[in-house]
C-alpha cells in the first residue's frame, strides 16, 4: 500500500471519528458559525432596529419650554441616539447606572432664557454624563449636542422676528453693563444696528432656506470607510460589512477548534490503546502524523470555505482579491495543523491536552484580535498580539477579504503564519516520534 | 518464527526485561507464564517493534523452507506484515462499529478495498460478531471486544500472532471462543505466542510454556516437561475410617505408596486420594508465593 494511501485512510478515519464527536464537532463547525453570524449581526445593527451602533442616551428637560422641547426633539431625531425622554436628572442617572442607558443628557432650567441671549453673557448650558468607562462615549455625545446646540441658536438668528428680540435685548445689556469703555459702546452699537439692519433687509425666502438647511457649518468632516478599493484605481464604492470583521474571526476560531480537537484526538489514540495498534500496523510513524494532519487540513479547509461561502451568500462578504484570500486560507490551515501537532504533545492524558491547548488557543485569540479587533486595544497589547498566529491569520483573511493587499504585501503574514507552522509541527512531531520510539 | 537474545529493557531504574533469551517456533503456539510485573508485555512489546531493547536482538521471520523466507527485525514495516498483535489493553475505535473498525485495520496491512470487505465478513463470522457487524464498539460486552481485538489481529492472514493476555477479564463463553481460535490458528499453522497467568489456559493450549518472572527466564518446556523438572512430588492423601484428619505423603511413585497402604489396612481407609503436581505448582515453586501487586 502507497505510503499516501495510507494517510488518506488514516485522515478519512479521523473525519469520520470527527462527525461522530459532538463536541468536536461543535466547536469546529457549529460555534464559528455563531460566532460570526451573531457577532456579525450585533456589530452591523441587524440584530433588531437601529441596533447598538445607536448610542442610548437618557434626556431629561428640566427647562420645559418651547425652546428645550425642540432641542429634544432635535436629539430623538437623530439616528445615531437611542434617545429615552425621562422626567428628572435623577431618574436619567439612575438608568445609566443600571445599564438602561450608556449616556445621559440634562436640559437645565434655564435653557430657553440663555438661549434668546446668545450675546447676553450667559451661554447656553447642557450636562452630559456617562459611565465610569465611558469616557469615549461623553467625548462623543459632546461633539453631537455642541452640533445640535449650533443648530439651535442658528435656527434663532434666521428668525427675523427672534433675531430683532436677540438683538434688542443684547442692546439692552450693553446699555447697563458696567466696564465698557465709551469707544467701545460706540463700536458695539454700530455692529448691533448693522445686524438689525441686515435682518430687515433679509428675503423671506432666505431666511426659510436657511432655518431648514440643517446647520451652520464652519467645518465639513466626511465619513469614509477605507476598503481594499482603495489600494487600486477601482471606481465602485463598496461597504464594509461587520460579517467582513467576524468571518475572518469566525474561522480563526474554526481552525483553532480543528487544531485543538485532532490534537487530543492524538491524545485519546495513545491513552485509547489505538496507537498501538497503528504502531504494530506495517506502516510508519510518520504516515500516523500525516494521516492526522491530513485530516486536520482538510477539516480547516472544509470548514473556512463553508464559512466563506455563507458569508458571501447570506451577508454579501465578497472578497476583493480572490486569489490572496485561497492563499490566506491555506497558509492559516497549514499553519494551525502545525500548531495541532504542537499542541498532541503537550499533555500527556486528554485532559491536561484539552485543558493546556484550549488556554494556550485562547490565550493567542485575545491577544490576537480573535475575540476582541485589534483596533479596540491599547498598543502594547496590540504589540504583544504579533506573537499570535490569530492576528496574523486575521491579518491574511481580511488582506484577501477586504483590506485587497497585494501579493508583496501579503507575504509577511503569509510568510509568518508558515514559519509558525513549520516550527509549531517540527517541534512536536520530533517530540512524538521520541515518545513512541522508547 | 520470533527470536529474542539476551534482550534487556528498563524504564528509568526499573528493569522489565533481564537478559531474556526465547525462541518461538514455526506452527507452534507458545505460552508466556509469569506473575503481574514479570515482563510479559514488556517483551511482546519487544518482539512487535513498540518497544526497542536496551541491548539484544528481536529478529522475525524464518529460514526454513531452504532459507527463502524474509528474517529481519520488527522495526522493519515489511517484516510487520507477518505480524498480528492484540494488545492487553482493547485497542479500538469506540465510535466506529466492528466492521469499520476490521476495514480499517485490514487497509492498513495492505488489503485492498474489496479484500477488506470480504476478510472482514470472514472474521466477524469466526469471532461470533456478525449480526453485531454495524454496531459501535462502545455499546459492545467487555467479551465481545476482546473477540474483535483479536480478529483486528487476524485481519491480514499472519504467520506469527502475539496475545497478550487475550482473556483478561471475559465471560466463560468469550473465553471458549478464544480458545477456539486459538486452536484454529495452531490447526493452520499459524506460530501464536500468547502471555497470560491462566494455567489452564497455558496447559490446554500451548506446546510449550515459558515462565518468566523479573524479566527473567525461568524455564522452558512443554507443561508435563515443567511438571516433570519442577512440579515435584506426588501426594497420597490416605483418611483411615475412625481417624478425623488425614495423612499426606509425599512420593515420587504414588501408586507403589497407595499398593502399600492398601496392603496394610486396605479394609479400613475410608478415603485415598493422589494429588499430582501440576503447572500451577510449578509456577509457584518457580515464581513464590508472595503478592505481586
Amino acid at each position: 500500500m502507497s505510503g499516501v494511501r495510507v494517510i488518506l485512510v488514516l485522515a478519512w478515519k479521523d473525519l469520520r471519528l470527527l462527525l461522530r464527536d459532538k463536541a468536536a464537532f461543535f466547536f469546529t463547525a457549529i460555534f464559528p458559525l455563531v460566532f460570526g453570524v451573531l457577532f456579525g449581526a450585533v456589530f452591523s445593527g441587524a440584530a433588531g432596529g437601529d441596533g447598538p451602533q445607536s448610542l442610548g442616551v437618557a434626556i431629561a428637560d428640566l427647562d420645559r419650554t418651547e425652546d428645550s422641547r425642540a432641542l429634544l426633539d432635535t436629539f430623538i431625531a437623530d439616528s445615531r441616539l437611542d434617545a429615552t425622554n425621562v422626567i428628572d436628572a435623577h431618574e436619567a442617572r439612575e438608568l445609566v447606572r443600571k445599564g438602561s442607558a450608556e449616556a445621559f443628557i440634562v436640559i437645565p432650567a434655564g435653557f430657553a432664557d440663555a438661549a434668546r441671549m446668545p450675546f447676553g453673557g450667559t451661554p447656553m448650558r447642557l450636562e452630559i454624563g456617562s459611565g465610569p468607562s465611558g469616557r469615549a462615549t461623553r467625548g462623543l455625545l459632546t461633539g453631537i449636542a455642541t452640533q445640535k446646540l449650533y443648530q439651535h441658536l442658528q435656527s434663532g438668528m434666521v428668525d427675523p422676528e427672534r433675531a430683532t428680540d436677540m438683538l434688542q435685548e443684547a442692546r439692552r445689556a450693553m446699555a447697563v453693563a458696567e466696564g465698557v469703555d465709551a469707544p467701545q459702546r460706540l463700536a458695539l452699537q454700530g455692529l448691533l444696528t448693522a445686524a438689525e439692519r441686515a435682518i430687515v433687509d433679509m428675503p423671506a425666502d432666505d431666511a426659510a432656506d436657511d432655518a431648514n438647511a440643517g446647520g451652520f457649518n464652519v467645518v465639513t468632516i466626511e465619513q469614509t470607510e477605507v476598503t481594499g478599493d482603495d489600494a487600486g484605481d477601482t471606481p465602485e464604492a463598496l461597504t464594509i460589512s461587520a460579517f467582513a470583521i467576524t468571518f475572518p474571526q469566525a474561522i480563526l476560531w474554526a481552525v483553532m477548534g480543528c487544531a485543538a480537537g485532532f490534537g487530543v484526538s492524538l491524545v485519546t489514540e495513545r491513552t485509547g490503546g489505538t496507537m498501538t495498534r497503528l504502531r504494530v500496523a506495517p506502516i510508519g510513524r510518520w504516515h500516523i502524523v500525516l494521516g492526522k494532519a491530513c485530516a486536520c487540513l482538510i477539516t480547516t479547509l472544509v470548514v473556512s470555505s463553508v464559512l466563506l461561502l455563507l458569508a458571501w451568500i447570506a451577508f454579501g462578504v465578497r472578497p476583493v482579491a480572490p486569489f490572496m484570500l485561497v492563499l490566506a486560507v491555506l497558509a492559516v490551515a497549514l499553519c494551525f495543523v502545525g500548531i495541532m501537532m504542537l499542541l498532541a504533545v503537550v499533555g500527556t492524558t486528554e485532559a491536561a491536552a484539552s485543558g493546556i491547548g484550549w488556554a494556550c488557543l485562547l490565550t493567542l485569540a485575545m491577544i490576537g484580535g480573535g475575540a476582541i479587533p485589534l483596533a479596540f486595544m491599547p498598543a502594547w497589547l496590540r504589540d504583544i498580539g504579533h506573537i499570535s498566529p490569530v492576528k496574523w491569520g486575521i491579518t491574511a483573511i481580511e488582506g484577501g477579504l477586504w483590506r485587497g493587499l497585494s501579493p508583496a504585501e501579503m507575504m509577511l503574514p503569509i510568510g509568518v503564519l508558515l514559519g509558525m507552522g513549520t516550527l509549531s509541527f517540527t517541534i512536536g512531531a520530533v517530540v512524538f516520534a521520541r515518545r513512541e520510539t522508547r | 518464527m520470533l527470536c529474542l537474545t539476551d534482550v534487556r529493557k528498563s524504564f528509568g531504574k526499573t528493569v522489565a526485561v533481564d537478559g531474556l533469551s526465547l525462541e518461538v517456533r514455526r506452527g507452534e503456539v507458545m505460552g508466556l507464564l509469569g506473575p503481574n510485573g514479570a515482563g510479559k508485555t514488556t517483551t511482546i512489546g519487544m518482539a512487535v517493534g513498540l518497544l526497542h531493547p536496551d541491548s539484544g536482538s528481536v529478529t522475525l521471520g524464518s529460514t526454513d523452507n531452504g532459507g527463502a523466507g524474509k528474517v529481519g527485525t520488527p522495526a522493519d514495516p515489511a517484516m510487520r506484515t507477518m505480524v498480528g498483535v492484540a494488545p492487553q489493553e482493547v485497542a479500538l475505535y469506540d465510535e466506529m462499529s466492528a466492521r469499520e473498525n476490521l476495514v480499517l485495520f485490514s487497509r492498513l496491512h495492505g488489503l485492498t478495498g474489496a479484500e477488506a470487505r470480504a476478510r472482514t465478513t470472514e472474521l466477524l463470522t469466526e469471532v461470533g460478531l456478525s449480526d453485531r457487524a454495524h454496531h459501535k464498539v462502545h455499546g459492545f460486552s467487555g467479551g465481545m471486544k476482546r473477540r474483535l481485538n483479536l480478529a483486528c489481529a487476524l485481519v491480514a492472514h499472519p504467520k506469527l500472532v502475539l496475545l497478550d493476555e487475550p482473556t483478561a477479564g471475559v465471560d466463560p463463553q468469550s473465553r471458549h471462543a478464544i480458545f477456539d481460535i486459538v486452536a484454529k490458528l495452531k490447526a493452520d499453522g499459524v506460530t501464536v505466542l500468547f502471555s497470560t497467568h491462566y494455567m489452564e489456559e497455558a496447559s490446554r493450549l500451548c506446546d510449550r510454556v515459558a515462565i518468566v518472572d523479573h524479566g527473567r527466564l525461568l524455564a522452558l518446556g512443554t507443561v508435563e516437561e515443567l511438571i516433570e523438572a519442577h512440579g515435584g512430588p506426588s501426594i497420597v492423601a490416605i483418611r483411615r475410617e475412625g481417624e478425623e484428619a488425614e495423612t499426606r505423603i509425599e512420593t515420587s511413585t504414588p501408586l507403589d505408596e497407595v499398593s502399600s497402604a492398601m496392603g496394610e489396612s486396605g479394609a479400613s481407609i475410608a478415603e485415598l486420594r493422589i494429588e499430582k503436581p501440576d503447572l500451577e505448582a510449578v509456577f509457584l515453586h518457580l515464581t513464590g508465593k508472595e503478592h505481586r501487586d
